[in-house]
């Protein structure tokens, strides 16, 4: 399912589309069958813990719902005419209803380790100018080009 | 926050360049800018002097092994989610899972009052990292350089945007941008004069403003220095100034 096998992206869009809508669907499932959970006693643990990610799913539904236009639309008409350079988030009434996103999104930053093994580099101008005239001759791309170096190597 | 994806599958067109004076001229205004470079030949964050060892990256993002915000850096230049050049070898790897398309477009709402401006740089392919792009932007900036077959291009990223409103129904295009526009040269010049009516023909906006040829461009990006802080009355600057005034009048529509 590459997007780039295609000449034309209409149906990668498309199953972008389809895929959101499933995984919309599934959390929406989950959050059902968590309002019937709680209810039993006996089940306090896996309750509450089945609550948390219901505040998580009902956040993502609400993260996911396109914010009206409008508000934008006046938050800019906003910053443009006070042209005070100040930037509109630190405007009292904007401040309000982004107090739900924090509580629970921020909640448990789980970083995990990044990748040990992975290193990056970049290339100096005269390497970059070789590297760039050698994928020139053999007419593939420059990542290509050294993608196949280093399946050489290795 | 509004996301704004700097697009054309040519390459050479300025879109970093765009990116990088859209992301400085916006703080100039007093905006919060996040850049994000979604190319994996980072020049973007070159520029920015973005560390790519041991931090988080776009890779470490898309790969889930960090969040949205772990992935941000905060450089002299401004905040940035840099690039990485181990994007170009696992792009397939992304585009195998369809559900990958989507990880910036939420990601990005987790983190939708912390800045005013998203700036996306895209890589010159229409591939996992620039659809990702669109999936997640509200709109389109297409930098165009006045070149042979340049306009025959315009074709292809205008259908692939709007193919895009698929799952992203509100995406916008902005505007074409004419850049490295050098009036003294013939093909700059019929370019210039008929792209506003080869837009309205096509149904696509063109920006009035052209960002001219200017030598202080290559020498901001040379000394990994913002544009409006060391050559703020060049003709790019006052350019790319002007393009601001005319965006902001767009994002407000
Ligand atoms: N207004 C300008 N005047 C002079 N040179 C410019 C101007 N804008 C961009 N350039 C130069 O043109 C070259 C290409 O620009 P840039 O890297 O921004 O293009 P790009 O579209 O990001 O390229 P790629 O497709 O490889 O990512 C760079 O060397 C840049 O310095
Ligand atoms: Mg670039």
């Amino acid at each position: 399912m590459k997007a780039n096998s295609k000449n034309r992206s209409g149906n990668i869009f498309e199953s972008i589309r389809k895929e959101e809508e499933k995984e919309e669907k599934e959390e929406k499932a989950k959050n059902n069958q968590v309002d019937t959970s709680i209810k039993k006693p006996q089940q306090v643990n896996m309750a509450t813990k089945k609550t948390e990610t219901l505040a998580k799913n009902t956040n993502n539904a609400e993260t996911q719902e396109k914010p009206a236009k409008t508000t934008k639309t006046e938050k800019f008409a906003e910053t443009v005419s006070n042209n005070s350079g100040d930037n509109y988030l630190n405007m009292p009434e904007n401040k309000v209803d982004s107090s739900v996103n924090n509580g629970l999104l921020y909640i448990t930053p789980t970083r995990k380790k990044t990748r040990s093994h992975r290193k990056g580099f970049l290339l100096s101008d005269l390497a970059l100018n070789n590297l760039q005239k050698e994928a020139a001759k053999y007419e593939i791309s420059e990542n290509e080009l050294i993608n196949q170096i280093l399946e050489k190597m290795i | 926050m509004i996301t704004i994806s700097i697009a054309n599958q040519k390459g050479g067109v300025a879109k970093t360049t765009t990116a990088l004076c859209l992301a400085n001229g916006l703080q100039e205004c007093g905006y919060k800018v996040l850049v994000i470079d979604m190319d994996p030949q980072c020049n973007t964050s070159s520029t920015y002097r973005a560390i790519q060892e041991n931090t988080a990256t776009l890779y470490d993002f898309l790969h889930e092994d960090c969040t949205i915000e772990e992935a941000i850096q905060t450089t002299e230049s401004g905040d940035i989610i840099s690039g990485d050049s181990n994007l170009a070898g696992i792009e397939g790897e992304f585009a195998a899972h369809i559900k990958n398309y989507s990880l910036l477009r939420k990601a990005l709402k987790t983190i939708d009052d912390k800045y005013d401006f998203a700036i996306i740089d895209t890589p010159p392919n229409i591939g996992f990292y620039m659809t990702s792009a669109l999936v997640a932007s509200s709109g389109v900036i297409v930098p165009l350089k006045a070149e042979k077959f340049a306009i025959d291009g315009l074709a292809q990223i205008m259908a692939n945007i709007n193919d895009a409103k698929d799952v992203n129904p509100d995406l916008q295009i902005y505007g074409v941008l004419l850049t490295v526009y050098d009036k003294r040269t013939a093909l700059d010049t019929v370019v210039h004069d008929q792209l506003p009516e080869i837009g309205k023909e096509r149904g696509f906006k063109v920006f009035k403003t052209s960002i001219r040829t200017c030598q202080q461009i290559k020498e901001a990006q040379s000394r990994q220095v913002r544009l409006f802080d060391e050559y703020p009355n060049c003709n790019a600057a006052i350019d790319y100034a002007n393009l601001i005034k005319e965006l902001l009048e767009e994002v407000k529509k």
